[in-house]
C-alpha cells in the first residue's frame, strides 16, 4: 500500500483508523456492506464485467436515477464465464460519509468492504484451508449482519441483513444464490462470529495490495481525489517555486547586507585598536621627520651630483631651483636642441627604472637666441611614495 | 462571468510565479552588481584599513627601535634654552669655513612635532663660488653636532664672474631634555 495512506472504516456512523500510524490526508476507507450495492454477477465470456454488472446493481439500488461506479472483482471461473462480486456506492447513500471523511480532511482513494476484510482476517480462524467446502459465515457488526457463501476460499454469495430481518429467510436466498453460481453442495460448516474491525481494516489493506480488489469509490470522489492530488501537486510546485524566489532575493539583497555587517565590524575592530594605532603611526611619524635630516639620499646636495653627471657638454644652467618636497626646476642654455633632449632622457633615467629619483620630467618651451643659443626650463618632480 | 476554476487559477498562479521571477531577474541586472560592487568596496577599503593598521601594530617594536636609534644622533638641548643664537651661529661658521658669502638670514619659529623640535632659518641672500657652495652643503649634512635639512635652494649666476647668487631655506633639528 502506498505510503501515507491510512486505512479506516466508516462504522456505528463514525471513522475509525487502523493505527499504522499513517497520517497522510488519502485512505482506504471500509465500508459496511450495508452501505454498498452489492452482487455476485456472471460474466458470459468475452462481455464486459462493469457493463454487465452496471444494469444488475441499478436495479437494486435504491436511488435508480443515480449514476454509479461499478467496480468488479472476480471470484471465479466457470465454464459458463467469469463469477465477478461487483459493488457501487450510491453518493446519496453516502452523504454522512462524505461529511465525515470532509471533517476529517481526508481524501478517499479506495472503497471497500469490512465485510470481505474481515473474511481475510478470519482465514485461519474458520477453518477455510484451500477445501471446497461449503460454509455460511454469519458476521455480526453493530450496523447489521453479513451472510457470506464460502466456496473454500471464493464467495458464491454475500448479502448484508438488516436488523430485524428474517435470518432464516435470509440464509435460504444465501444458499440458492451459491447453488445458482456454483452449483449444489451441502453446507458443511455453519459460523458466526463478530468483526473485530481492527482485524477487518488490516485485511482490507492487504486486500489493497492485490490487483483487481473491489473498489466501489464514486466518480465524484474520484474527481475530488484527483483535484486533491492536482492543488497538492499545485501547491508543493509553488511552494518550491516561492522558496527559489525568496533564495534569490535573499541573496540579491543580502549579500550587501552581509558586506555592510562585515564592513561595520571592520571598522569597530579598527575603532578597538585606534588608540595602539595612533601611538605607532604617531612613532612612525617621528622617525620618518628624524630621517628627513639623517638621510639625504635626495637631499639638495645629492640632487645636484646626479644632475651634474648626467649633464651633457654645451649646456649652461642659468637657474636652479630645488625643493626638498617638490623636486628641481632648471633653466639652461644650449648650443643645440639635441644636448636639451639629451639631458631630458638622462634625468629621466637618473636612479634607474625601478627606482627613478624623478618620477616626473617635463620639458618647457625651448626658445632661440642671439647668439644661437637656445634657452630651454625643465621641471622634474619626485612625486614621493608616502612611505 | 464564472469564476475561475482550479486549472485556471493554477494556470494564474503559474504566470504570477513566472512573473516574480523575471521581475527578479530584472531587477538582479539592475540593481544587484552596482549595489554589490559597491558594497564590496566599502568592505574592502574598511577591511584593508584594519589589516593595514593591524600590520603597523604589530611593529610597534621594530618602530620604537627604530625611534630609539635615530634619536640618539638628535642634538639635545636644557628645557626652556633658547637655540637661535646657537644654530645662526653654527651655520654663519660652517658658511664662513666655506667661503660661502651670507648677505642676509634670518629665523623663524621654533616647531614642535612631538618631542622633536624644528627651527626654520631662511638664508635670504648669499654669494659663493660652485665650489664653496657644494662644500658648505656637505658640511650641513656631515655635521656631528647638528641635524640639518635644506629645504629650498635657488641659485642663479652672480653679476660676479664665477660666482653664484641665491636662496637657501633649510630647518634644524633637535630635542629638548625633559
Amino acid at each position: 500500500m502506498n505510503k501515507g495512506v491510512q486505512v479506516l472504516a466508516f462504522v456505528g456512523g463514525a471513522l475509525r483508523r487502523l493505527d499504522s500510524g499513517e497520517k497522510g490526508r488519502e485512505a482506504v476507507l471500509a465500508l459496511p456492506l450495508s452501505r454498498m450495492l452489492v452482487k455476485m454477477v456472471l460474466v458470459p465470456e468475452g462481455a464486459d464485467p462493469v457493463e454487465t454488472a452496471t444494469p444488475i446493481l441499478k436495479a437494486v439500488s435504491p436511488y435508480p436515477d443515480e449514476p454509479i461506479a461499478v467496480s468488479c472483482e472476480t471470484v471465479r471461473e466457470t465454464p459458463a464465464g467469469r463469477v465477478v462480486l461487483a459493488a457501487a456506492l450510491p453518493e446519496s447513500a453516502a452523504e454522512d460519509i462524505a461529511a465525515a471523511l470532509d471533517e476529517a480532511k481526508l481524501n478517499v482513494v479506495r472503497v471497500d468492504s469490512i465485510a470481505l476484510g474481515a473474511i481475510r482476517g478470519l482465514w485461519q480462524d474458520i477453518g477455510i484451508d484451500g477445501g471446497e467446502d461449503r460454509k455460511l459465515l454469519v458476521l455480526k457488526s453493530p450496523d447489521g449482519a453479513v451472510l457470506v457463501v464460502m466456496d473454500g476460499t471464493a464467495p458464491s454469495s454475500i448479502r448484508a441483513v438488516a436488523d430485524g430481518a428474517d435470518m432464516k429467510r435470509e440464509t435460504m436466498f444465501s444458499l440458492l444464490e451459491a447453488e445458482d453460481f456454483n452449483g449444489p453442495r451441502p453446507l458443511a460448516a455453519t459460523i458466526e462470529r463478530e468483526i473485530d474491525i481492527d482485524s477487518a481494516l488490516a485485511g482490507v489493506a492487504e486486500r489493497t495490495d492485490e490487483v483487481g480488489s473491489l473498489n466501489a469509490i464514486p466518480d465524484s470522489w474520484l474527481e475530488v481525489l484527483e483535484e486533491a492530488r492536482f492543488k497538492t501537486k499545485l501547491f508543493r510546485g509553488l511552494a518550491v517555486a516561492g522558496g527559489l524566489w525568496l533564495l534569490a532575493m535573499g541573496v540579491l539583497f543580502g549579500v550587501p547586507v552581509v558586506y555592510d555587517f562585515r564592513t561595520d565590524r571592520a571598522k569597530d575592530q579598527s575603532r578597538a585598536h585606534a588608540k595602539a594605532y595612533a601611538a605607532v603611526s604617531e612613532k612612525k611619524a617621528k622617525v620618518k621627520l628624524v630621517r628627513q635630516y639623517s638621510d639625504h639620499a635626495r637631499g639638495a646636495l645629492e640632487t645636484m651630483r646626479a644632475v651634474a653627471e648626467v649633464m651633457p657638454a654645451g649646456i649652461t644652467l642659468t637657474s636652479w631651483e630645488f625643493s626638498h618636497d617638490d623636486g628641481l626646476r632648471i633653466r639652461g642654455e644650449s648650443d643645440d636642441t639635441a644636448s636639451v633632449y639629451e639631458f631630458k632622457d638622462s634625468l629621466v633615467e637618473i636612479g634607474g627604472e625601478d627606482d627613478p629619483v624623478f618620477k616626473v620630467v617635463e620639458m618647457g618651451q625651448i626658445g632661440s637666441q642671439k647668439g644661437g643659443k637656445h634657452k630651454f626650463d625643465l621641471d622634474c618632480r619626485y612625486e614621493e611614495a608616502d612611505e | 462571468m464564472n469564476a475561475p476554476g482550479l486549472r485556471e487559477k493554477a494556470a494564474i498562479a503559474i504566470v504570477g510565479v513566472v512573473i516574480l521571477y523575471a521581475v527578479a531577474v530584472a531587477m538582479w541586472f539592475m540593481n544587484a552588481e552596482s549595489s554589490w560592487k559597491r558594497a564590496a568596496k566599502r568592505y574592502d577599503t574598511a577591511a584593508g584599513k584594519y589589516e593595514k593598521e593591524k600590520k603597523l601594530i604589530s611593529e610597534t617594536r621594530k618602530w620604537d627601535e627604530l625611534y630609539e636609534t635615530e634619536k640618539a644622533a638628535m642634538p639635545m638641548f636644557a628645557a626652556g634654552k633658547a637655540t637661535d643664537t646657537t644654530w645662526r651661529s653654527r651655520i654663519e661658521q660652517l658658511a664662513k669655513d666655506n667661503l660661502v658669502q651670507i648677505y642676509q638670514i634670518e629665523h623663524g619659529k621654533e616647531v614642535e612635532t612631538g618631542d622633536v623640535l624644528q627651527l626654520p632659518i631662511e638664508i635670504k641672500s648669499f654669494e659663493s663660488s660652485l665650489e664653496a657652495l657644494v662644500k658648505f652643503m656637505h658640511a650641513l649634512d656631515s655635521a656631528d653636532d647638528g641635524m640639518f635639512d635644506v629645504k629650498t635652494l635657488s641659485v642663479k649666476p652672480s653679476n660676479k664672474k664665477g660666482y653664484l647668487r641665491g636662496a637657501i631655506s633649510l630647518t634644524c633639528a633637535y630635542m629638548r631634555e625633559e
